[in-house]
């Protein structure tokens, strides 16, 4: 009986590369998808932030894709580009794990090597994206319950994993870099709905960049962290132990089985499937706005724990407040980019059908999983939306999974939507952004994946200086 | 004062004015600085210092040796600095410590030096320490004793607090930036004891430190977080403290000051704190009856009850494990009659003779020396209680003693002469000038007068 720690640094060192196309298909998908709110999150008030900082003192060019100075250490070019990816709450999502893809696409980009394939970084990014799926399994759901947020803590897990399929560790070394990143591993829900929510996701790939980095140069760790008494698991999981966690390790990938969700919307995806039935309802009864005397929500339990301000200030609050999400997407017939600006957020229309939403869990919603103690926010269950008309109509349906899940994934061309748009905000230019999704469709086959994002993204990041 | 944790010290950080700040406690912040200076120095002679720099000239994009006084490259960003000085720092187990808190010092002097601050008078300098050791002092005594027995070391964990609050003051910042920057430390909090007598150890004091001047630089550039990260459900207390919070500790925010009340222990061996008063008795017992270590034929210790919980290697093969070995610090004190940098070499570890010796200590936690707190509910490993020593030897005596307050600590304070040594040591062990070392020495005496820290630290460059 080998460790967990064991175990995965096998993974990590020993596998094979995979060569399957079903494999490729989805992480090219989520790369894709990462690369447009990377690219978008630089807008965002924490990314043009964490530019200022990073470029301060610093007369250096700055890198296209990272905008960090290339004379900057390679941890501090992960930490940007994943916060960036983080910043809209627009990146994709594995339930239970949180958002491992910009994490790993940062971590993998940021690696110190000269020159990265498109087959090195489909395969360190499978990898690290089984590596985090599984350990957000083996902590089990009361870790985030509790008050972690697993994108952070169990994502730097995730980022070592890749970081250091790309420095091809051995599998000592990364067992020691997993021990570093072990003693790497924070990150607080109370920081919801501030900009250091997504700084969690670019600390993640930052962890990973330097618990490889430190390893590789022979820096010791704990060999079994994640193992026995004290060791990760033992203080972080909260009494959970998920003994099966690892059960196929190596045949099941987690790239292809859940998948990941790509996100239509730019806000939390605990809101989504409520805003999909409103809007659903709003259409198909051709309900006017000021028709609307209340709209009632019931999600299943656990919902909505990670949703924290129903009176938004600003548009980073508002991605986290079901009754703004509904009523903007009420107003506007659609949730987009734009939904989400402080210019937005306080619009008078909006803030008073606000005021007619509720929202409240049952557990009813979640046959599955009544008390939601093994489920993540915005998975399992169903969500009812009524509509109440001032005339006395009542109106409701149920919405089951949510979109752009596996079960609905987001079709291709709403995928090259969403990377324009991205691109656009960021930007760039549209018909670069269109190239730049055929070209990362064919990631595969690309010679040098840094060249790839550089000569696609660079006029948008060099006009904007 | 308000209910507020996060609060409270951010005003106490920002509000807190010079004259506020007791002479003495002002006073009381050089030994410790000389201190951290001097185990900085040393810092390049142990695998872990040696390890940090060889990564800091790897991400260096001029990665010459030796351009700062910490030998680290000079171009890398203040973080980077800061974690590099403080893994030096805290590398081989040398830096001061206080009870239930950990190490702050070498983790505040390394944030302080990182920052981009120029020039540092040593006014600043000792204003900066001396608020940040505050706040990390009253934070871990907030997060009490069950967060360090649940696995983290908070060291690092609550370390991080007190290099945010040394930045915040240094950069001036303002409260609202405060909160914002102890809100994003707060997720920045992490370190297991998983990794004691590993590198990553050390790592833990630098990590502290960069953190505090990670978060205080993104918090000036305008970055938020929870304002209120102390405070209530799923705050940093209510999920780190696990249940044995001291929410009294907020009300003696500089009542005592912590610099004065209880005070840093400046270690004189560099080795787990929790050895210290064994060595101690062992080196007393021996000197006092003339034993030389071949008449040993048993070391029996009696601890507090907790006290051998660091204590995790009992077959130490390498100068760090030895560190936490309590079996081998005592075969090597009695071989050496010392235990200095020297005995923490590899080579040191694997000696025959010492391993024979090893053999024969016999160590166990007793309940009753720990009168005050039997089940050590709020006592760290290496304070509180007393510990009993016995040597036996082959003619058949038994000598015995009690140890409660170990040298270096606030009741047995290291002499200047003392602190002298150690920094000579130091200096050979990090082979540094010992001339201009020594000088050093002297002018960080008078800190208070220093016009520019940084300008007088350039000059032990090599």
């Amino acid at each position: 009986m080998t460790t967990t720690t064991a175990q995965l640094a096998e993974l990590v060192s020993g596998s094979e590369p995979r060569n399957s196309t079903v494999l490729d298909h989805n992480a090219v998908r989520a790369i894709i998808d990462s690369v447009g709110v990377v690219v978008a999150g630089r807008t965002s008030d924490a990314g043009t932030a964490l530019g200022r900082w990073a470029t301060r003192a610093s007369g250096n060019t700055r890198e296209p894709w990272w905008e960090v100075p290339r004379t900057r250490p390679p941890e501090m070019a992960a930490l940007v580009t994943s916060t960036c990816g983080h910043a809209l709450d627009f990146d994709d999502v594995l339930p239970g794990a949180g958002h491992p893809s910009s994490i790993l696409l940062s971590a993998i980009l940021a690696s110190p090597v000269a020159e990265l394939s498109g087959r090195q970084v489909l395969d360190a990014f499978i990898i690290g994206y089984e590596v985090n799926a599984r350990l957000a399994k083996a902590v089990g759901h009361q870790h985030y319950r509790h008050g972690w947020h697993t994108t952070c803590t169990i994502g730097g897990f995730g980022a070592t994993a890749a970081v250091g399929r790309v420095l091809r560790l051995d599998a000592a070394c990364t067992r020691r870099a997993f021990g570093i990143a072990a003693s790497l591993a924070g990150g607080l829900q109370r920081n919801f709905g501030s900009m250091t929510k997504p700084l969690h996701s670019g600390l993640a790939a930052h962890n990973g960049v330097l618990a490889a980095q430190l390893a590789a140069t022979g820096f010791s760790a704990d060999e079994a962290v994640l193992d026995g008494q004290r060791g990760f698991l033992d203080v972080y999981s909260m009494g959970a132990q998920r003994l099966d966690a690892l059960d196929g390790l190596g045949q099941r990938w987690a790239i292809r089985e859940p998948g990941p969700t790509l996100k239509k919307y730019a806000c939390a995806l605990e809101v989504y499937r409520v805003v999909e039935a409103s809007l659903a309802l709003q259409v198909n009864h051709q309900i006017d706005v000021t028709a609307i005397k209340a709209i009632r929500c019931l999600v299943p339990p656990g919902t909505l724990g990670p949703l924290r301000d129903d009176d938004p200030t600003d548009g980073l609050e508002a991605k986290f407040s079901l009754s703004y999400a509904v009523a903007s997407a009420m107003v506007d017939g659609d949730l987009n980019l734009h939904s989400f600006t402080d210019d937005a957020v306080a619009r008078a229309e909006v803030r008073d059908l606000m005021t007619r939403i509720s929202a409240s869990e049952d557990i009813a919603c979640r046959p599955e999983d009544p008390s939601g103690r093994n489920s993540s926010a915005s998975f399992g269950g169903f969500v009812r939306v009524e509509i109440e008309t001032h005339a006395g109509e009542r109106h409701s349906t149920i919405v089951h999974d949510v979109i752009g899940s596996p079960a609905r994934p987001l079709s291709d061309e709403e995928r090259r939507t969403k990377l324009i748009d991205c691109v656009v905000l960021g930007g760039g230019r549209a018909d670069a952004a269109t190239a730049l999704f055929d070209e990362l469709s064919s990631l595969p086959t690309t010679p040098d994946t840094r060249a790839l994002l550089r000569r696609r993204l660079s006029s948008a990041y060099e006009e904007s200086e | 004062m308000t209910d507020n944790f996060t609060a409270s010290i951010a005003d106490f950080v920002v509000d807190t004015k010079r004259s506020d700040i007791p002479a003495e406690a002002l006073e009381a912040t050089v030994r410790p600085i000389i201190d951290t200076v001097g185990v900085i120095f040393a810092g390049p002679s142990g695998s872990a210092g040696r390890k940090v720099l060889e990564y800091a000239r790897k991400v260096s994009s001029s990665p010459q040796r030796g351009q700062l006084w910490t030998t680290a490259p000079a171009n890398l960003p203040p973080e980077v600095q800061a974690m590099v000085g403080s893994t030096l720092g805290h590398a081989l187990d040398y830096d001061d410590e206080l009870a239930g808190v950990g190490h702050p010092s070498s983790i505040l002097v390394s944030a302080i030096l990182a920052l981009p601050c120029s020039p540092l008078t040593g006014e600043q300098f000792i204003d900066a320490f001396v608020i940040g050791y505050e706040i990390n002092v009253k934070v871990a005594n907030l997060i009490g004793h069950r967060h360090y027995r649940k696995g983290w070391h908070t060291t690092c964990t609550v370390g991080g607090f007190g290099s945010t609050a040394a930045a915040c003051r240094l950069l001036r910042l303002s409260v609202e930036q405060t909160r914002n920057a102890f809100g994003i430390v707060a997720s920045l909090a992490s370190g297991l004891q998983r990794n004691f007598g590993t590198m990553t150890k050390p790592l833990h004091s630098g990590l502290a430190a960069r953190n505090g001047v990670l978060a205080a630089q993104l918090a000036s550039v305008g970055f938020t977080a929870d304002p209120d990260i102390l405070d209530g459900p799923r705050s940093f207390v209510d999920i780190y403290a696990d249940g044995g919070q001291h929410p009294d500790a907020m009300g003696r925010l500089g009542a005592p000051w912590a610099i004065l009340d209880p005070g840093p222990t400046l270690k004189k061996y560099p080795c787990c704190y929790a050895t210290h008063r064994p060595i101690d008795g062992v080196l007393r017992l021996q000197a006092e009856n003339g034993l030389a270590a071949d008449d040993v034929e048993r070391v029996v210790v009696r601890a507090p009850t907790f006290g051998l919980r660091p204590l995790i290697y009992h077959e130490p093969v390498t100068g760090l494990q030895g560190k936490f070995s309590l079996e081998y610090v005592l075969a090597a004190a009695l071989v050496d009659k010392q235990v200095v940098l020297d005995s923490f070499a590899d080579e040191a570890v694997l000696r025959p003779e010492v391993r024979r010796l090893m053999a024969v200590v016999d160590a166990r936690e007793d309940p009753h020396c720990r009168p005050e707190d039997p089940n050590a509910e709020n006592s760290s490993a290496g304070s509180g209680g007393f510990h009993e020593i016995e040597l036996h030897t082959k003619a058949g005596k038994v000598y015995e003693t009690t140890v409660q307050f170990p040298s270096g600590s606030p009741q047995h304070p290291l002499s200047w002469h003392d602190i002298e040594q150690k920094f000579l040591d130091c200096l050979r062990a990090g082979q540094r000038n010992e001339g201009r070392g020594l000088k050093l020495l002297d002018q960080l005496r008078d800190l208070a007068k220093v016009s520019d820290v940084h300008a007088l630290l350039a000059n032990q460059t090599i």
